[in-house]
């Protein structure tokens, strides 16, 4: 029922912009139809056009996403596991935390010129964060009966590790990952305005030079979906992971 | 060892268990000094402290397959422990699927499935209602009986203390202030609560728990 009605607002929505459109007779270059945008998308699609532009965009941002996962899950195991070295360095985290990751994509471009690498390298960055701070809050904060239990067990620190800690935090893990691969395509999708030459955020950058408007509606659609698209996946994952914890895998 | 909350018990059971060092003195069990935890000592905390992502028998068997690989005969004893405590029907049930009665009934079992000469037990049943809680005190008599351990035993309640223990210490302000020998016959029962002696041996707990007070 409630996808009936939200899939009905949707279809009222976009009537009620078509007509717009149509009756106050707006240039398409300010907003175009959602008729007009849908055919762009459509001829895009199948010219095949639009599909080396999903196909890079995706990839940068798989990659990154997985980069900037791995890299923040392992440091943030050291750093929640060596609590003086996390003293030390952690004013340093939550500053590099605040910089802002994309205003580094000119000192990418210079040091690994334009294009997908650097790309890549500011989707991971965006992407190392989250789960930086979501291991380092997760692996510290096992309760203490627990950690007692595994020090009255005689458990080895590996072994507190990978049987209590790690799976005590997988929640909070996951729910970092889920945030970064939202993160990675945003981050994908605007290094591409600055670092790129193929992929949809440098077809927008594109568009935008050409004033096709309805070209960056119909782009704008396609990173809306993708997006839809890799968020699906991770929480498909994300439930598998739970699941096997539970029989016993970990 | 019965004390009012915040009187240093906890902090007691947990220097006696290695958990916790010393500011000064020292603690021995038998003749060896406890520098450390060790298996030798088994401990039931305050809450049950399952796994939520192991079974009930592998979190029963969790203290031996941290120490190795688990064979048919330690699953076949942990199996006899779920029984004793109540619960063998449950063992391939995960903790969230227990109420807080049969998690402690699981966490006793754990303590147990070493054999460790000493228990160390830590208000384990502080947390749930008194029927559930005579229940549970019942199981650990069995369970203790049936295994020959040493319990060290930590509580607030004075009916609990009187009906577990052998050997009553009353502390306060971190001191054990009295000592109350408890001559009640073995095997007990539920009906014991409610006979005369027991009743007088409550009075004598408690007021040795008011002297200590007024000493501080």
């Amino acid at each position: 029922m409630r996808h009936i009605s939200s899939s009905a607002l949707l279809v009222a929505v976009l009537i009620a912009w078509e007509l717009g459109v149509l009756l106050s007779g707006v240039s398409p270059l300010v907003l175009p139809a959602p008729s007009a945008v849908t055919e762009t998308l459509w001829d895009g699609l199948v010219s095949g056009a639009l599909w080396q532009h999903l196909w890079v965009t995706g990839a940068e941002t798989l990659l990154g996403f997985a980069l900037g996962c791995v890299i923040g899950f392992l440091i943030g195991a050291i750093l929640a596991e060596m609590p003086r070295l996390r003293r030390l360095l952690w004013p340093y985290v939550l500053a590099s935390q605040v910089v802002p990751k994309l205003a580094l994509g000119p000192i990418f471009i210079i040091w690994f010129g334009f294009g997908m690498t650097s790309t890549v390298i500011i989707t991971a960055l965006i992407c190392f964060f989250p789960l930086l701070e979501n291991t380092i809050t997760g692996l510290s904060n096992v309760p203490q009966e627990k950690r007692d239990l595994f020090r009255m067990l005689g458990a080895t620190r590996l072994q507190t590790l990978l049987r209590l800690k790690l799976p005590t935090s997988m929640p909070v893990i996951l729910a970092g990952i889920r945030v970064a691969i939202v993160l990675a395509l945003v981050g994908a999708v605007v290094g591409e305005f600055i670092a790129g030459s193929k992929g949809l955020g440098a077809s927008i950058i594109a568009a935008q030079g050409m004033m096709d408007t309805t070209l960056i509606f119909a782009l704008f659609i396609l990173i809306t979906l993708m997006g839809l698209f890799f968020y699906q996946i991770i929480v498909v994952i994300e439930r598998r992971i739970l699941q096997s914890r539970q029989k016993g895998t970990f | 060892m019965v004390g009012r909350s915040g009187c240093g018990k906890t902090t007691c059971l947990k220097v006696a268990a290695g958990l916790l060092a010393p500011s000064s003195g020292s603690i021995k069990i038998g003749d060896s000094p406890v520098d450390g935890p060790s298996s030798d000592v088994g401990f039931v905390f305050q809450t049950p402290s399952l796994l939520e992502w192991l079974t009930v028998i592998d979190n029963v068997l969790l203290p031996i397959s941290l120490k190795g690989s688990v064979n048919k005969s330690d699953e076949k004893f942990a199996l006899e422990l779920l029984e004793l405590a109540g619960i063998k029907h449950l063992a391939q049930r995960y903790p969230e699927q227990l109420s807080g009665g049969q998690q402690s009934r699981a966490a006793l079992a754990r303590s147990l499935v070493t054999s460790p000469p000493v228990l160390m037990m830590d208000e384990p049943f502080a947390a749930l209602d008194a029927l559930t809680r005579e229940d549970l005190q019942d199981v650990l008599i069995n369970l203790v009986e049936a295994s020959g351990t040493t319990v060290i035993f930590v509580t607030h309640d004075i009916g609990e203390a009187a009906y577990l223990g052998d050997k009553i210490l009353v502390m306060e302000g971190g001191l054990i202030t009295h000592e109350v020998e408890i001559d009640l016959p073995r095997p007990r029962a539920s009906d014991l609560r409610y006979e005369a002696h027991f009743s007088k041996l409550c009075r004598k707990v408690r007021s040795a728990m008011l002297l200590g007070a007024g000493q501080c």
